[in-house]
């Protein structure tokens, strides 16, 4: 069973790297977003946050069903992260043993972030996607380690005159055609690689300690019928099932933290005597969980309502008007825009141009990792409408590639001080050159034989094309703004 | 392996300077070499081209297929044979700059170059080659421009220059007025016979592209820092390299919001392929085609390049042989 366990894992973990490497590629039988779609802790955040519903997270219900027959069957089985951690673990504890036996308190904290999740999405913020594993594990792999191997591998196919191997690898999409980058990015390899590293004091650590997205389930499992069972006639208290679980169920005098099991099935392999199994059957054993005390949730509930205005109000958030903030297209309003955004990376990765960046808090905390365009970066494709198929929960819509091509992304302004032909008196024009819209939003006059650039606003979509490739060094001679101010 | 000592350090390290000495002579010896051999060659070059020995010939066809009217331009100017040699590699340059589907006509018709190609290796070319650099997304460039179709197992090497510095060679001007070197793809220095194949357009900052202003997508410089007295540089860049062959794409022509068109209504239906040796004479035979009705002393690019002695754009010292299919 162990064995099946981890090959259903393996398959998962590579459908999670294929589906980050080929969005459009197996789109048609399986959508790029799967993992997100079908994950219920975002569902739900997003649900509550934005007082909407999104038909994509029908497929939560699939996560919801499964754990309310046979348990954390996602966190053992399926979780990208989960797997990570497991295969960390594999790593620098080939003989895994558990020796920390669980701390109540450390335990209670996934149920508190839940909790904080939750009551701020009532509040009308959605932060679960800074917190939930699936989340975590995409942008670490995606906005970090993939540009880093990117990097590598081409660096080191250069320097070893094996150049020839770059463009295969580009042709099928093992490496990316460009130098793709994402401000910022070391902050997911440095979050990925925390949540590893402190799987050497405990397997699992987050998982057992930390995790909503477990919390959630947890609590989803309560009821399940797929239960662990200690058969006490057979067991001869060889302690083996404690030795090998990663999530520490069985206490000392066997009883069992029920919910904390990701029905990984070591114990029962490994139990001497079959006297551990996984049955439909609930047997008398003593059940324990780690739900927190109505005190610690009262408290919890204070501090986390206190923290929607905080987070909201306490970053310097009027600055608007000096902020780059433009959306990705079809965003028209900010505020909806972040209760719907699960700041999961998925539009950044898919971005061809590697225009779409995450947020720091440059635009507030709240904003934090969720995308804007940065042209001088990548400039909106004139033929592209990837991000809003990729996105999971409809922050950005979902639109056709001639309804995205007229969409207003913000307009271009001319920067006259730095502009070539006006501060230079040489020619220019390139950015008129470039501008993609068959109308051309930017047209010249003459002017004692020299060409004069100027914008037509009725024409021009925002896309930053111009702004990317303005020649001007630096701050771009002309830059996109956005059309109004976000109102936050 | 023998452990070193002090000596031996100090011996091989003796050695190991000298050598470096040397070789850094060598290599400015080396490069002051260069420019003789450039400047040979541009004698040379200008030797052929400059002495109004027999008129240039520009071949204009016009017809309802693609394909047809190449293979008849370019018999009019007694084939691809005597271009082309065996086992010589051709490098084709063909517009394929924007990501626009052919129809909007801001990029070489495939089927052109295509026909170009076939004939390339029909005159027993080892290798044909397309070198193109491209302003938006390389692949999806080749994938809406119709070449990704066009030219399955047509046996065609693509060259999709990037900015890696490696690609490109330093090549002198001499003559250059605006420019005193300029980086040019080492596919094209070091190929036989090198063709270009630009499509005739608008264009906002030349008014025209055609032959000159294509030989942009084979220089490895910020193409954005080569747009001021953008004729001038261009007519430099040829000076540098000049294409044997010139075949523009005026089947279908944009008239209006160059380079990179988009509205269906600014297309003109022309149906003509023009070639000539003479890119400039090419360029300026285009000027005149009826939707744009300018001449070649409008568009900075052809007069900068006349004016440089590179090639002749009176059309009444050009030979232009007509012919309707």
């Amino acid at each position: 069973m162990i064995y099946f366990r981890r090959i259903v894992q393996a398959i998962f973990l590579a459908l999670f790297f294929l589906l980050m490497l080929y969005p459009d590629l197996v789109t048609s039988i399986i959508p790029a977003n799967l993992f997100f779609i079908s994950n219920p802790l975002l569902a739900i955040s997003t649900i509550i946050a934005s007082r909407s519903f999104h038909m994509a997270f029908i497929a939560s219900g699939v996560i919801i069903i499964m754990t309310i027959f046979l348990g954390r069957i996602f966190c053992g089985w399926l979780c990208p992260l989960g797997t990570t951690m497991d295969i960390f673990t594999k790593i620098t504890h080939p003989k895994y043993k558990n020796t920390n036996p669980a701390n109540p308190y450390l335990r209670q904290i996934k149920y508190f972030v839940l909790l904080a999740i939750i009551l701020v999405a009532v509040f009308g913020a959605n932060i679960a996607g800074w917190f939930d594993p699936i989340t975590i594990a995409f942008k670490g792999y995606a906005l970090s380690l993939y540009p880093a191997m990117d990097y590598l591998l081409k660096g080191v196919f250069t320097n070893l005159g094996l150049k020839s191997f770059i463009s295969p690898l580009n042709d099928i999409g093992i490496l990316d055609t460009h130098s793709v980058l994402f401000h910022n990015s070391i902050i997911f390899f440095l979050i990925l690689a925390g949540i590893l590293l402190v799987t050497l004091y405990q397997a699992r650590f987050w998982c057992r300690n930390l995790c909503p997205l477990g919390a959630l389930l947890a609590l989803l499992s309560k009821w399940r019928f797929l239960n662990l069972v200690i058969g006490r006639h057979l067991c001869t208290e060889c302690r083996r099932c404690q030795a090998v679980c990663k999530t520490d169920v069985f206490n000392e005098d066997f009883s069992l933290n029920d919910e904390e099991c990701i029905q990984c099935f070591a114990c029962v392999t490994k139990c001497a005597k079959s006297g551990v199994t996984l049955g439909f059957s609930k047997d008398k054993s003593k059940r324990t969980s780690f739900l927190p005390s109505r005190r610690g949730l009262l408290i919890a509930s204070g501090l986390s309502i206190l923290s929607v205005p905080l987070l909201k109000r306490s970053f310097g958030l009027k600055l608007g008007p000096s902020l780059p903030r433009l959306r990705p297209p079809g965003v028209s309003r900010e505020e909806e825009f972040l209760s719907k955004c699960q700041r999961c990376g998925e539009c950044m990765k898919v971005c061809p141009t590697n225009g779409l960046q995450p947020l720091l808090a440059e635009s507030g905390l709240y904003a934090m990792f969720s995308p804007i365009l940065v042209p001088r970066i990548g400039n909106c494709r004139y033929y592209c409408n990837n991000c809003g198929q990729a996105c999971p929960s409809g922050a950005i819509p979902a639109m056709e590639l001639g309804d995205k091509q007229e969409w207003k992304i913000g307009r271009a302004y001319f920067d006259t001080t730095r502009c070539i032909p006006y501060a230079n008196k040489e020619h220019c024009l390139t950015c008129e050159e470039f501008c993609p819209v068959p109308e051309k939003a930017i047209e010249h006059i003459v002017k004692d034989g020299l060409e004069y650039p100027y914008l037509v606003k009725e024409r021009c979509i925002g896309c930053g094309l111009c702004e990317k490739v303005c020649p001007v060094q630096g701050l771009a001679a002309i830059r996109v703004s956005p059309l109004k101010d976000a109102e936050l | 392996m023998k452990d070193l000592n002090r000596r031996q350090f100090l011996k091989s390290l003796s050695v190991l300077g000298v050598g470096v000495a040397t070789s850094n002579y060598l290599k400015v010896r080396g490069q002051d070499q260069k420019p003789d051999d450039a400047k040979k060659s541009a004698e040379g070059g200008s030797a052929s081209g400059g002495k109004p020995e027999p008129k240039p010939m520009v071949a204009v066809v016009e017809g309802n297929k693609p394909a047809e009217i190449t293979l008849a331009a370019l018999g009019i100017l007694g084939g691809i044979d005597k271009f082309v040699k065996k086992d010589s590699v051709v490098v084709l340059k063909p517009n394929i700059a924007w990501e626009k589907p052919m129809e909007l006509a801001a990029t070489t018709n495939p089927e052109i170059v295509l026909t170009v190609a076939k004939e390339c290796f029909k005159a027993g070319a080892k290798k044909v080659k397309i070198v193109e650099r491209v302003c938006n997304d390389p692949k999806k460039c080749f994938q809406i421009c119709g070449f990704e179709n066009t030219f399955q197992k047509s046996g065609v090497e693509f060259v999709l220059l990037t900015n890696d510095p490696k690609e490109y060679k330093e090549v002198k001007i001499p003559n250059g007025k605006e420019l005193q070197s300029i980086l040019i793809a080492k596919d094209v220095l070091e190929c036989d016979t090198f063709i270009n194949i630009p499509i005739a357009k608008h264009h906002a900052t030349a008014k025209l592209t055609l032959g000159i202003k294509n030989l942009m997508g084979i220089v490895g410089v910020d193409r954005r820092l080569l747009h001021h007295n953008l004729g001038q540089k261009m007519a430099d860049i040829l000076s540098a390299i000049k294409p044997h062959l010139t075949i523009i794409d005026a089947y279908r022509v944009l008239v209006r919001n160059g380079p990179t068109g988009g509205n269906p209504k600014d297309v003109a239906a022309v149906r003509k392929v023009i070639a000539s040796v003479d890119t400039v004479a090419a360029d300026s035979y285009a000027c005149t085609l009826k939707p744009f009705s300018l001449e070649g002393k409008n568009v900075s690019c052809v007069q900068a390049a006349y004016d440089m002695g590179l090639g002749e754009m009176n059309l009444d010292k050009i030979d232009i042989v007509e012919k309707k299919l």
